[in-house]
């Protein structure tokens, strides 16, 4: 049985099953039908196909027609493409190759990232609206706290590295460096261009 | 004459699972079969294949090579799997007819795909296969799922599919087949005439529909067999895939 039938068969339900509870989801659709999004993860051996259709995103494993967009990228890259201002960076760092309408292809990354669903909501057709109230609210707690700690704790292992073990410079002596790499940078313009002056004399 | 007379009746009967039947009667029997598991068929595909069904009719569409315009044949279609997802394919432009001889099937064939939201480019017709009810080269694709092994003269059903492809047209024919390996063998078959009877009487109160489901499946050509009627049929470039062991293959073949 192929493997990727199976793959392709898991992101189609996958992405179906957000997409019936994304309010926005038949209109971001609805936009793209009949487009055709040939997406080629660096980490696999054969490209993707996404049809896009009012009712639903098809995945297939082959497609002998002609893909609105073709991109190629990695895993890492499809968070990113959300943002149009990282999407020439993406290409210039070679993290992304994309032929075809780029808008659409932020179109097509918007309808599988940007999915507005209620938690909360779906939770209460089987939780009731009390207990997915309080999950939800519980939840939502619990990632603030969690984000909280996780920034307090990025601080203190970046001070015990620059202040205590000294293995990294701080951010202030890391800036003194590039402005003093910038300055021996104009020096040395400088002293090229003084060179070049008196090679000029010379031959003259 | 004693020859003669042989052909004559080996002419008039087929087989119906491991019974002969006359061929006239063999569409009616079938259509038995099928009245009766028409509103289970779904439920029953899944859990007797554990889902895996749908990853066959999922290498069928990745082999199919349609796209948007194109028009389609889909032949025994029965609840419409397959066309649903044609019809999303082939868009606006394009045509997808649901075809089956079996009037239950295409009834629920029909609801199930309205329910999904699939309409506009589907057409659904009750067809026999052997004759079937469209114009010469007027299909992209004809693709037959899990339905000739049910078709009384499947060489005539053949010729009338090649019929009605387009030159460059193909024809898939998804359908349960031999398995070579010894031991999978053995298994398929302690399951195929013990299990699968016995799930059809306990979900679909009807394990005579599921035996006949076991014998005509042993009674369908094999692989080659297949092969070699697609292309005496006119099929060139005819090639098949096994899956899940050669239970299940998948023939395609081309008019040129």
């Amino acid at each position: 049985m192929p493997l990727l039938n199976l793959i392709s068969a898991g992101v189609e339900t996958g992405i179906n099953s957000l997409q019936q509870w994304d309010r926005q989801g038949q209109a971001r659709r609805k936009k793209l039908a009949g487009k055709v999004f040939s997406i080629e993860l660096k980490e696999l051996p054969k490209p993707f196909y996404f049809v896009i259709s009012t009712q639903q995103v098809d995945v297939l494993g082959e497609y002998e027609g002609t893909p609105d967009v073709r991109v190629k990228l990695s895993v890492t890259a499809l968070d990113e493409l959300k943002d149009s201002a990282k999407t020439t960076s993406l290409i210039k760092q070679d993290k992304l190759e994309v032929e075809g309408d780029i808008q659409l292809l932020q179109q097509f990354a918007q309808l599988l990232t940007e999915m507005d669903i209620d938690w909360e909501d779906e939770l209460s057709r089987y939780l009731g609206d009390v207990l997915a109230h309080k999950l939800c609210y519980g939840l939502g707690q619990a990632r603030r706290v969690a984000g909280r700690q996780l920034c307090r704790i990025q601080r203190n292992v970046a001070e015990v590295i620059t202040e205590e073990y000294r293995l990294a410079p701080s951010p202030l002596e890391v800036a003194f460096f590039c402005d003093q790499v910038t300055q021996l940078e104009q020096h040395s313009e400088q002293v090229f261009a003084r060179l070049d002056k008196l090679l000029g004399r010379v031959v003259k | 004459m004693t020859e003669q007379v042989d052909n004559a009746i080996n002419q008039e009967t087929t087989h119906f699972g491991y019974q002969t039947v006359a061929k006239a009667d063999k569409v009616e029997k079938v259509a038995e079969v099928f009245h009766s598991v028409a509103t289970k068929y779904d439920v029953m595909n899944d859990f007797m294949s554990l889902g895996i069904h749908r990853v066959w009719k999922r290498f069928a569409i990745d082999c199919s090579g349609i796209r948007p315009g194109q028009k389609v044949l889909d032949l025994a279609g029965g609840t419409g799997d397959l066309t649903a997802k044609f019809s999303r394919v082939v868009g606006e432009q394009g045509h997808v007819v649901l075809a089956d001889i079996n009037d239950s099937m295409l009834k629920v064939g029909r609801a199930k795909l309205r329910d999904l939201g699939i309409e506009g480019n589907v057409e659904y017709v009750q067809a026999n296969a052997e004759a079937l009810p469209f114009p010469d080269n007027h299909f992209d694709l004809v693709t037959i799922a899990f339905g000739l092994r049910n078709v009384t003269d499947k060489d005539k059903a053949i010729r009338s599919m090649f019929r009605v492809l387009k030159p460059g047209g193909r024809l898939l024919v998804l359908e349960f087949s031999k398995t070579e390996q010894p031991m999978l063998s053995k298994l398929y078959d302690f399951y195929s005439f013990n299990i699968l009877p016995a799930m059809g009487k306990v979900v679909a109160n009807d394990s005579e529909s599921y035996r006949y489901l076991a014998e005509s499946i042993r009674m369908h050509p094999d692989q080659e067999t297949l092969k070699g009627m697609m292309e005496q049929a006119g099929f060139e470039g005819v090639e098949y895939y096994n899956m899940t062991g050669g239970i299940v293959a998948l023939h395609r073949g081309y008019k040129f």
